[in-house]
């Protein structure tokens, strides 16, 4: 080329001839140094831009020429950027062609001359130039064209967006030419990729459906994709151009309208049709909407008849360029018809469902892969099962291709067909062929078995094998998510024998000497939790997993020795012949470099002289079954791998009706469990819980040899209702039979309280001998004062009431510690007939009452919630909504807002809250004791509930200074909001 | 959209680069060629040409659409707003152009006129866009701008209208009737 300087010719010449990467350097560095030292002209002054002046132009486009090339061969260039802007800002054509081409190519966005760049670039787009090219000067769309493009390919820069609005115009105005139009668009779409809110739809789609009606292909190309880049951040708002995009569809499909140079192996611009269905693509509605509306329906009808054109007259032809034209449009209009889904017309879908068949089985490897895609798409539509399953053994002879591109298709589309029926022959048909499969492809088939696996298996028990069997196949892939989701559903699953099958499968796999250590990972933590389940049978005894288990220790890494430690303190726990087999184990990892593995058996074998026998049973007790997440890690790992909108990611998350089976299963198995557990709960509680309203009345001065009546069992539910009501509201009633009354009011002003009593008799009778006793606390000064004879705490001590009557005690109280629990007290009195009663009450006075409500910001309060993470810092649990509960909605989640401030006196802190599903507050547990210097201890406390509607539950977080003060506030906070 | 293109021999020796999607430092566009060439030579001429290599500078879900021709693999890598069959039907484009430009192009010619091969190139994607696939108005604005370099160089020719020139850019000419 005539433009292209001898020198750089032979620089090139020279560089090819290197002989070694050193020469090349060498060669490299003194062009370099030459090219510095032309541009940093000595003695000569250097003019104002700092490019060198005195060089002429020829030289100077032949410098950085060569800049370029040494730039492209891959060396750092980070000088003469003055020298390509003196080319930009030229009249010359020449030299602003090469400043261009160099410009986009060397400058970065950090250049210390964008401003002035930027300035040069703007002049070339907004100043008219000469019409004529007098002195060479180039004409306004040349110079257009230029900037334009290096605009576009100048990416990613602040600066460069702010040139939007002139390139808006540039694409808008009459004036332009279809060149500069076209480059345009498409520099308007790269701006509007970095910050989409350059353009808004409302305003620009009257100009783009303008430029939909341009009557130039090129221009109505670089539109579309500048309308389907828009499209496709806020489709909405260009939804009223459907109807041309459909006209200009069925111009080139129907009537074959295109001019000649537009047509690519007679086919009409293939890429013009790709873009308008890509368009229509992100309208799935728009069969089932569009009748609505009159002006569409005829488009619509129209594009229907565009796509089942294309689908018909779409043929394999001779020519591989015209095939893969034709067949590119042809994909195209089947991803339509896959987004239309039902509600699209079924001869479309069928027609669709024929070809992708066809295609599934050609040689003709780009069509193959292509609809091997499809047909993944396609497959997630409802009711296209059954035709997708007549071709499983094509997809499965795909498999086994050369090419890893095919394979990786076959693999995805079998992941998506699979479903119950077919469940165990493409499972087993993928385990069998991963033995042939090489390493690129490993990890992702053992991943997509193991969803399989558990989604479509009938039987837990083919599950367990098959996993195991992926372990000694390909046990490098087989990655702990794995492992992992096989201990969880294993421990879920106590029904049938799933546990002790597990347990000896396992123990089997890992007899040999030589196994993957993954196996023996999941051996050992499967025997130490079911073990027992199987140690009755022959040569599965306690000693005999020790053994089999331990033959794998010297080979075994920190990790699963870990495991193994705490296997084996579960083996010597339950049985008494491995404590010696396992205790010279632990004596030896007491010294062991890791620290996970020397805490753990230096605190296994000390464990059992610390504790007592029972709490040692409990430690080393089975686990509890695993929190059922909505998303396992294993389809984590996938949507990692594919991005949120492949396939087979839908495909994971949808659960099958095998899961659904067993997810009832459990849940009813879960039910029964819990109803058993709430029985003997309700009766453990009535002693335990903390704030319950029945102390653990022990008889205390009664006198033992009389019979004394207690709390009658039928009044329990309603006094369990009233004290946690009292809890949290000033006044109320405590106890309540056909004898006695007992009311409370209190308040509470910093640390301190003022308690109220009153002891109403509603019999018929005075009530004799009656006291009322409130033991000492530690964490509370109390000072009594009541009816005359009501607190004396002896047989015969005690005032009357009589009918109709009230006994008065009043409490002043001081607290002095965090606590959780609240202050018992006895009621104890004799009826006429000598039936001696006494009621183990307690008293509301719980932490939440010694509350003052904070006030924090946002920031503040987030600062304290994260400073506050900790085990014994935070408490957290999980109650369901009370059963009358319709629904929980906002209206229902002001009233726990109301629980929280005004029940718990927390400060709510609205700005933590973004949605109405959460409440956080605020507040300060005060208390009446005396720091060193001499001020009072006070904790905060902070709580967090969160609502989850749809499973009609909150999570109740209290995270505070105090472990006690983190308990008392979640206890009190779950108790009102069972009764909210 | 196109992430970039990547023109290189049977040798591994790069004959044209382009990132449209940044790629900060010489080293690791170094790095994504060397990585796009070791995938794409590995397979041979009967496999299909997609394949989903990672890049990790693109980030994941970025595949490579080639084609390979005599000495050069030209590698397009695109995301998935882009046809697949559009693209192959792209890169012969762009060869065709090629061709069209040099007389029978080869790899000699991409050495040395790199300068011309980028302006075909540039009228035929643009910032990882499609720009024109139509191959007469990309030879003619190739054309049109060599025409006017050469212009500008000689001093004395300056009786060249605009009007010609424009002309010769030509909107009319591909015009096409409804």
């Amino acid at each position: 080329m005539s433009s292209q300087a001898r020198g750089l010719q032979n620089f090139i010449s020279d560089l090819r001839n290197a002989k070694s990467k050193e020469e090349e350097q060498k060669r490299v560095d003194k062009e370099l140094a030459n090219i510095r030292k032309k541009f940093t002209a000595t003695g000569k002054q250097l003019a104002e831009d700092g490019s060198n002046n005195s060089l002429n132009s020829y030289s100077r486009k032949k410098y950085v020429w060569k800049l370029v090339y040494i730039h492209v061969l891959g060396y750092d260039v980070d000088f003469g950027h003055a020298e390509v802007l003196a080319l930009v800002r030229s009249t010359k054509y020449s030299e602003k062609h090469v400043g261009y081409t160099a410009l986009s190519l060397l400058l970065r966005g950090d250049d210390p001359m964008m401003n002035s760049i930027l300035n040069t670039i703007r002049k070339d787009l907004t100043t008219l130039g000469p019409t004529s090219a007098k002195n060479n000067a180039p004409t306004t769309d040349t110079a257009q064209s230029l900037a334009l493009c290096s605009i576009a390919n100048i990416t990613g820069l602040e600066l460069i967006q702010t040139l939007h609005s002139e390139v808006q115009h540039t694409l808008m105005a009459k004036s332009s030419t279809p060149c500069v139009k076209k480059k345009a668009a498409l520099c308007l779409l790269r701006l509007v990729r970095t910050s989409p809110k350059l353009v808004s739809g409302k305003e620009f789609v009257a100009q783009m459906a303008q430029l939909l009606q341009d009557k130039h292909l090129g221009v109505l190309t670089s539109s579309m994709s500048l309308l389907y880049g828009l499209a496709t951040q806020n489709p909405s708002e260009y939804q009223s151009l459907i109807p041309y995009a459909v006209h200009i569809l069925g111009l080139l499909v129907l009537k074959k309208a295109c001019a000649r140079e537009y047509l690519y192996y007679r086919t009409p611009s293939p890429w013009l049709q790709i873009k308008l269905l890509k368009f229509l693509q992100l309208y799935p509605q728009i069969l089932s909407t569009g009748q609505e509306n009159d002006g569409q329906d005829q488009s619509i009808a129209q594009l229907v008849s565009v796509v089942s054109k294309i689908l018909t007259e779409t043929d394999v032809s001779d020519s591989i360029n015209k095939s893969n034209a034709d067949h590119a449009v042809l994909f195209e209009a089947v991803n339509l018809i896959v987004t239309w889904g039902s509600s699209g017309p079924a001869q479309l879908r069928e027609g669709a469902m024929k070809l992708l068949g066809k295609f599934i089985s050609v040689r003709e490897p780009n069509i193959r892969y292509l609809g091997l895609l499809t047909m993944a798409k396609l497959a997630q539509l409802e009711g296209t099962a059954d035709s997708i399953k007549k071709h499983q053994a094509t997809v499965l002879v795909s498999l086994k291709d050369a090419d890893i591109s095919v394979r990786r298709r076959a693999l995805d589309l079998l992941f998506v067909m699979c479903d119950t029926d077919n469940a165990e022959r493409i499972v087993d048909e993928l385990v069998a062929h991963l033995v042939l499969a090489d390493a690129a492809i490993r990890e992702e088939m053992v991943l997509k078995i193991a969803i399989l696996a558990e989604k479509y298996a009938t039987d837990l028990r083919w599950y367990v094998d098959t996993i195991l069997k992926l372990i000694s196949i390909s046990g490098d892939h087989v990655s702990d998510a794995i492992w992992h989701r096989v201990v969880q559903i294993v421990t879920n699953h106590p029904q049938g024998d799933l546990q002790a099958y597990t347990a000896a499968t396992l123990l089997v796999a890992a007899s040999p000497r030589r196994c993957h250590e993954t196996a023996v990972r999941v051996a050992a933590y499967v025997l130490g939790e079911f073990g027992f389940l199987v140690a009755e049978r022959p040569g599965m005894s306690g000693e005999e997993q020790f053994r089999i288990l331990h033959q794998h220790w010297a080979t075994s890494d920190a990790t699963t020795r870990a495991i193994l430690v705490s296997t084996y303190a579960k083996l010597a726990n339950l049985y008494e012949e491995c404590r010696p087999l396992v205790a010279p184990v632990f004596a030896r990892c007491k010294n062991s470099v890791d620290v996970e593995i020397q805490q753990r058996s230096a605190e296994y074998a000390a464990m059992r002289e610390a504790f007592s026998p029972e709490a040692v049973e409990d430690l080393l007790r089975e686990m509890p079954p695993f929190e059922d997440k909505k998303q396992s890690a294993l389809e984590q790992r996938l949507r990692e791998k594919e991005g949120e909108d492949s396939a087979a990611v839908a495909k994971a998350i949808r659960p099958s009706a095998a899961q659904r089976q067993r997810q009832q299963q459990s849940q009813a198995a879960a039910r029964a469990a819990e109803e058993v557990a709430a029985q003997q709960a309700a009766e453990q509680n009535a002693r335990n819980d903390p704030i319950s309203p029945i102390s653990d009345g022990s008889p205390g001065a009664g006198p033992l040899d009389r019979p004394t009546v207690g709390i009658p069992k039928d009044v329990i539910p309603a006094m369990r209702k009233a004290f946690s009501n009292l809890c949290t509201s000033p006044s109320g009633v405590l106890f309540e039979n056909s004898l006695l009354q007992v009311g409370v009011k209190h308040e509470y002003v910093g640390a301190q309280g003022r308690i109220s009593v009153f002891f109403g008799n509603l019999s018929k009778a005075p009530l004799l001998h009656f006291r009322a006793v409130v033991d000492d606390q530690d964490h509370l000064k109390i000072q009594k004062q009541g009816t005359q004879g009501l607190l004396d705490d002896s047989d015969d001590g005690g005032c009357t009431v009589a009918v109709r009557t009230q006994a008065k005690l009043l409490l002043l109280v001081e607290v002095t510690a965090p606590f959780d629990d609240a202050p018992a007290m006895r009621v104890i009195f004799e009826t006429e007939e000598g039936e001696l009663h006494e009621y183990p009450l307690r008293l509301p006075i719980v932490a939440t009452c010694f509350m003052e409500p904070v006030t924090l910001e946002p920031g503040a309060f987030m600062q304290r919630w994260r400073s506050l993470e900790g085990q014994d810092r935070e408490c957290q649990e999980v109650v369901k909504a009370p059963p009358n509960v319709p629904a929980i909605d906002e209206e229902y989640m002001k009233r726990i807002a109301n629980i929280i401030t005004d029940g718990l006196k927390f400060g709510r802190c609205q700005g933590c809250d973004p949605t109405p599903w959460t409440v956080s507050g605020a507040a300060t547990f005060r208390t009446g004791s005396k720091d060193a210097n001499g001020n009072n201890i006070n904790v905060g406390c902070l709580v967090r509930v969160e609502a989850n509607p749809q499973a009609g539950a909150f999570r109740v977080t209290t995270r505070t200074l105090h472990p006690l003060c983190s308990k008392a506030v979640k206890n009190v906070a779950l108790v009102s909001i069972k009764l909210a | 959209m196109i992430k970039g293109i990547i023109i290189v021999n049977n040798h591994g020796k790069p004959r044209l680069v382009k990132f449209y999607h940044p790629v900060e430092s010489e080293q690791l566009q170094q790095s994504v060629i060397r990585r796009v060439f070791t995938q794409v030579s590995s397979r041979p001429d009967s496999f299909c040409n997609y394949l989903e290599g990672i890049v990790p500078e693109w980030g994941e879900n970025v595949k490579l659409i080639y084609r390979h021709y005599a000495t050069l693999y030209f590698v397009f890598a695109v995301d998935a707003q882009e046809s697949d069959l559009g693209i192959l039907d792209l890169i012969q484009v762009f060869v065709e152009a090629l061709d069209k430009c040099f007389e029978n192009v080869c790899e000699l010619d991409l050495i040395f006129h790199s300068d011309r091969v980028h302006y075909v190139l540039d009228e035929i994607v643009m910032g990882g866009m499609v720009l024109e696939t139509n191959i007469s108005a990309i030879l003619q604005s190739i054309k049109d701008q060599g025409k006017m370099a050469t212009e500008s160089l000689s001093k004395t020719d300056d009786s060249q209208s605009a009007s010609k020139i424009r002309e010769q850019l030509g909107d009319s000419k591909w015009m096409y009737s409804w």
